[in-house]
């Protein structure tokens, strides 16, 4: 068990484009997530939820205000640095999956594995076991993702941000997240998703305020892995 | 006398070094223009690459060795008739390297733009893209 958060934001903002005309997605959002916390943020389209998304997984940069992963502030990262830190410490779901199409279901799980080190056939092992975990059957992890039904893309997906065995995992979807601690490994980590998030203020969509709150965090069964 | 054939026969062949100038920048680009629309393509799945946490300079390599590829294949199926098999008699090593050199070096310059486009691509706003 850790002492450390998964994840902090310090008054952090994000807007997009030029000063004259710029679009604010998060002002002043201040947020911390405990370790072995799962969370769900929710809220209506345009609130900002995906810009929170990115700015915790290294995958954009905050415009104000410091993002901190594991104990990491990401804005003092190199690129590869902060590519590294998601590559082995971060699982991502896209809401639409973004699977390779010219790979099969294992060999997109088993790719990431090849960046960490792993030799192409440990990798394919590995991510077959991963699938035999998330409950996609052997005949389908031999299929083209558009071979795949939608629930079959989804396992591949979060088999694939689980596969690295990561300290957070993010993932987005439109319905109540379910798939936490479904593989019954207690060797996996507890995932936190940020599903969603916003508060709206004065009938301004876009903006997320500091007062982000948490809409259904529950401690995790099991402890985080440091 | 000899002297004036040959100088009759360079003279006749010397289209042939613009030809072949043209054909290697036709060869550019279309090299170019099939990789850079190959990232716009892709641009989504590259972006899904950098968020798995995949580097910007394995994406530029990427681009790069599908260039080279491009070429040994290019090599592969146009050799013969640039050459021509009325020459199949003697095969011309030093063309064949020369030729081979070229290639590569063509499809490197053709990758330089689009390994770049491919390695610059901000994740967050590739993933938005349709």
């Amino acid at each position: 068990m850790t002492d450390t958060p998964a994840v902090v934001l310090e008054r952090v903002s994000k807007s997009y484009g030029d000063a004259g005309h710029a679009v604010t997605a998060l002002s002043d959002v201040s947020l911390q997530v405990p370790a072995s916390q799962f969370l769900s943020i929710m809220g209506p389209s345009g609130s900002g939820k995906s810009t929170l998304l990115n700015l915790i997984a290294g995958l954009d940069t905050p415009t104000h205000g410091r993002v901190i992963v594991g104990g990491q502030e990401l804005t003092h990262l190199s690129d590869d640095a902060c590519s590294d830190l998601r590559l082995r410490h971060i699982g991502f779901v896209f809401q639409s999956f973004n699977l390779f199409p010219t790979f099969t279901a294992e060999e997109n799980v088993a790719w990431p594995l090849g960046f960490v080190g792993l030799r192409w056939r440990a990798a394919k092992m590995r991510a077959a076991e991963t699938l035999e975990q998330m409950g996609v059957d052997a005949a389908a992890r031999s299929r083209l993702p558009a071979e795949l039904s939608g629930g079959e893309q989804q396992r591949v997906a979060i088999a694939r941000a689980l596969v690295t065995e990561p300290r957070l995992v993010l993932g987005r979807t439109h319905r109540q997240p379910r798939f936490a601690n479904r593989s019954g490994d207690p060797r996996r980590p507890p995932p936190i998703e940020h599903a969603a998030g916003a508060d709206r203020h004065h009938g301004h969509p876009q903006h997320l305020r500091g007062d982000v709150r948490a809409a259904n965090p529950r401690a995790a069964r099991r402890p985080h892995r440091a | 006398m000899a002297d004036y054939w040959i100088a009759q026969i360079r003279r006749g062949f010397a289209g042939v070094d613009v030809l072949r100038a043209v054909v290697f920048l036709v060869m550019l680009l279309g090299i170019a223009d099939t990789l850079a629309s190959g990232v716009v393509q892709r641009t989504r799945e590259l972006g899904a690459a950098r968020a798995v946490g995949v580097r910007r300079w394995y994406l530029q390599r990427m681009v790069l060795v599908e260039a080279l590829v491009m070429g040994a294949l290019w090599i592969r199926w146009t050799f013969p008739y640039l050459l021509g098999y009325v020459l199949d008699f003697h095969l011309p090593y030093m063309q064949l390297g020369l030729i081979g050199l070229m290639t590569a070096l063509v499809c490197a310059i053709a990758a330089v733009l689009p390994a770049r486009g491919a390695a610059r691509l901000e994740p967050a706003v590739a993933l938005r893209y349709e």
